[in-house]
């Protein structure tokens, strides 16, 4: 059985096969650990990478500008750092953002392009580790870390 | 005047419809024939199938397209026919091809009670509003379609004659002509006795055909990554329209599965994402629900199923997580939430809790899963209602299966919340006395912590897969072969045999069936 030129056997578990699921910085920037027991904030999660890749993807000036409000800059900022790309957004949000195709071009960029396959999300207040594997954030606690 | 001997192909359309999907007899309502031409009266031809949620989405679509509609000439059909009044062609071409449920469009010249009628009406059209086709260069076909009953070829071609009354003076050109013409003749459903004659009889210009090609594109079984549970394609398209998705929506699923709401929704260009407590499925591990392959392929995932059709743009990410937990912020807002939360029939409904000593099934983190009692179905409703209702913009809409039990349901089993306006639910009808409702709410104030989602708690006095179970054992009141109460079978790949469809559409094991049959053990559905 083919499907779209993916090749579909059954390949033994021990195999690693190439897989590209990958977590963006998009995500990250909505994701926080306050359902931990005695977190306050649990925002913003620090960010440890293992694996990374980047991945060009069709680029909506439209739907960018529109995610400017949904997203914690400062947040962001701290994220590509964590990832080792600090000079990919400037330091501040600029006052004409929406409509500068300059910034909207490397908003997109590091939101969407920048994929994380293995690493960490770290809560900043507990400490407590949720795992990237295969590019997909593990969020679950275990039933006593839960408030 | 047309060449009558060059005319060779008119296409009849039979409607077979099952007894089983018509609800209710039609009435035969005595009519008169009314000349539509002029007043921007469109013919809407709808398909036969899922009625309750044609006007649902029909009034959805109008809302995203901005398209303004007379809600008097919104009734409910059981046939397929409903008049619209439009402003303009390019309104009822937007319309018909982003919906799944509308077969095709015309423009409405004739409503006639028979077809000796129409022809008598056609004299009678204004000719300011017939010249423009009755240019010589406006080329032209005809084409006669019947519904509750298959015409005699004959019949066909002598109907096909009779319109040579019509003023064009065009060329016929079958294959790709300016203008196609039809003559829909509407005999009634299946349930009448054998009609002579039909009820009404429509005539008119087609103006564009639905969006139901990309439902045989997204079909489940050429899909490389399905689980017990993937929503047919067509249905999924149907939320998407009724959560108004549109070309850079943001779309939240909590309980993504195998990504096949969230398919459809970026068929529509929305940007998804979404959430689910299923780390095996998730990752693509454990037994596939395919009748051939005992594993699952470890590059199954929600992505390459995007990846399949090209939408990989429009995936965002998933994350494992219990939809009972907050790990989003909580100012993010979606534009739309579409979700078909666990019913406890294939999907066992779980969260994460404390053990009360004896773990059903220990998770690989360490945490347990338990099946939860009676309740548990009502909670992860409340939950998905809550998650709305903090989670959406003002604006955004909450789409959702609610599964129901017949001789038990009333209106108060729909949650509400303060800050969700219920826009319409509409029924499908499972196994025995169980049916799924599609609940559609939209987000009409600002969230605060204080409000809470109501719904009648108690209202089942089974859960609601007892009643799906025991349902199908007590038709016509006979015990059925123990074997096929061996409830552990249902979802299990089917030994030999290759992937196939089974042909009732609402069917819920689509993927798993021997190649020939229906799976006519799983899908009674009784009225």
């Amino acid at each position: 059985m083919i499907a779209a030129g993916l090749v579909v056997k059954n390949i033994p578990s021990c195999c690693s096969v190439f897989v590209v699921r990958t977590m963006k910085l998009l995500t990250h920037n909505m994701l926080t650990s306050k359902s931990i027991k005695g977190v306050k904030e649990g925002y913003p999660l620090q960010l440890k990478v293992e694996d990374m890749e980047v991945k060009e993807t069709e680029f909506n000036k439209d739907f960018v500008a529109r995610i400017i409000p949904k997203i914690r800059y400062d947040a962001l900022r701290s994220a590509v750092k964590d990832v080792g790309k600090e000079d990919a957004l400037p330091a501040e949000l600029p006052d004409d953002a929406a409509n500068s195709e300059d910034f909207l071009r490397k908003f997109h960029h590091v939101l969407l392009e920048l994929e994380i396959l293995k690493g960490e999300l770290i809560c900043p207040e507990t400490g407590r580790v949720f795992p990237i594997q295969n590019g997909i954030p593990n969020m679950l606690l275990k039933p006593e870390e839960v408030s | 005047m047309f060449q009558l001997s060059r005319i060779i192909a008119a296409l009849v359309v039979p409607s077979t419809i099952p007894f089983s999907r018509r609800i209710a007899p039609r009435l035969t309502r005595p009519m008169m024939t009314t000349i539509h031409a002029g007043h921007k009266r469109y013919l809407i031809n709808f398909a036969q199938e899922h009625i309750p949620f044609r006007l649902p989405e029909l009034r959805s679509l109008c809302k995203l397209l901005a398209i303004p509609l007379q809600e008097s000439e919104l009734v409910n059909n059981e046939g397929p026919f409903l008049i619209l009044t439009l402003e303009n062609d390019e309104q009822a071409r937007l319309l018909t091809q982003r919906s799944v449920l509308i077969r095709s469009t015309f423009e409405c010249w004739i409503q006639a009670k028979s077809f000796a009628n129409l022809l008598e009406t056609i004299p009678h059209l204004p000719a300011p509003f017939t010249a423009p086709y009755s240019l010589p260069d406006s080329s032209f076909r005809i084409r006669i379609h019947s519904y509750g009953k298959k015409l005699a070829w004959a019949k066909i071609t002598e109907r096909v004659e009779d319109l040579s009354v019509l003023p064009f003076q065009g060329k016929v050109d079958l294959v790709n002509p300016v203008n196609s013409f039809h003559v829909l003749e509407d005999y009634g459903g299946d349930n009448v006795p054998y009609r002579e004659f039909p009820e009404q009889v429509f005539f008119g210009r087609w103006i564009a055909g639905g969006g139901r090609e990309a439902v045989e594109r997204f079909r489940l079984d050429k899909r490389y990554f399905i689980g017990t549970t993937s929503m047919d394609p067509l249905l999924a398209m149907v939320m998407a329209n009724q959560a108004l998705v549109k070309e850079g929506s943001l779309v939240y699923d909590p309980f993504i599965g195998t990504g096949s709401l969230l398919i459809a929704a970026a068929h529509f260009g929305g940007y998804t994402m979404g959430s689910d407590i299923d780390r095996t499925l998730l990752y693509g591990r454990g037994k596939s629900t395919r009748a051939k392959n005992t594993w699952r392929n470890r590059d199954e995932s929600v992505l390459s199923n995007f990846k399949q059709y090209q939408l990989e743009s429009h995936y965002i990410d998933v994350l494992v997580s219990d939809a009972t937990k907050n790990v989003l912020r909580e100012d993010i807002k979606f534009d739309a939430v579409i979700a078909d939360p666990p019913y406890g029939v294939r999907e066992a409904t779980t969260r994460t809790k404390k053990s009360r000593g004896s773990p059903e099934c220990l998770g690989s983190n360490g945490y347990e899963r338990v099946q939860l009692g009676k309740c548990d179905l009502n909670d992860l409703i409340v939950v998905l209602v809550d998650f709305a209702a903090k989670h959406l913009r003002i604006g955004g809409r909450l789409v959702y299966w609610l599964p129901a039990v017949k001789d038990e349901y009333n209106e108060s089993a729909v949650p509400r919340h303060d800050c969700l306006e219920l826009v319409s639910n509409s029924e499908q009808p499972l196994a025995g006395m169980t049916s799924r409702r599609l609940i559609t709410m939209e987000k009409i104030e600002a969230w605060n912590a204080d409000q809470k989602v109501t719904f009648a708690k108690d209202i089942y006095t089974n859960t609601f897969r007892e009643r799906y179970f025991t349902a199908t054992r007590n038709i016509n009141g006979r015990q059925r072969h123990s074997a096929d109460r061996d409830v552990s079978s249902i979802g299990q790949p089917i030994e030999g045999g290759d992937v196939s469809i089974c042909r009732k559409r609402d069917c819920l094991l689509q993927n798993r069936i021997p190649l020939m049959g229906p799976c006519a053990k799983h899908c009674r559905v009784t009225s």
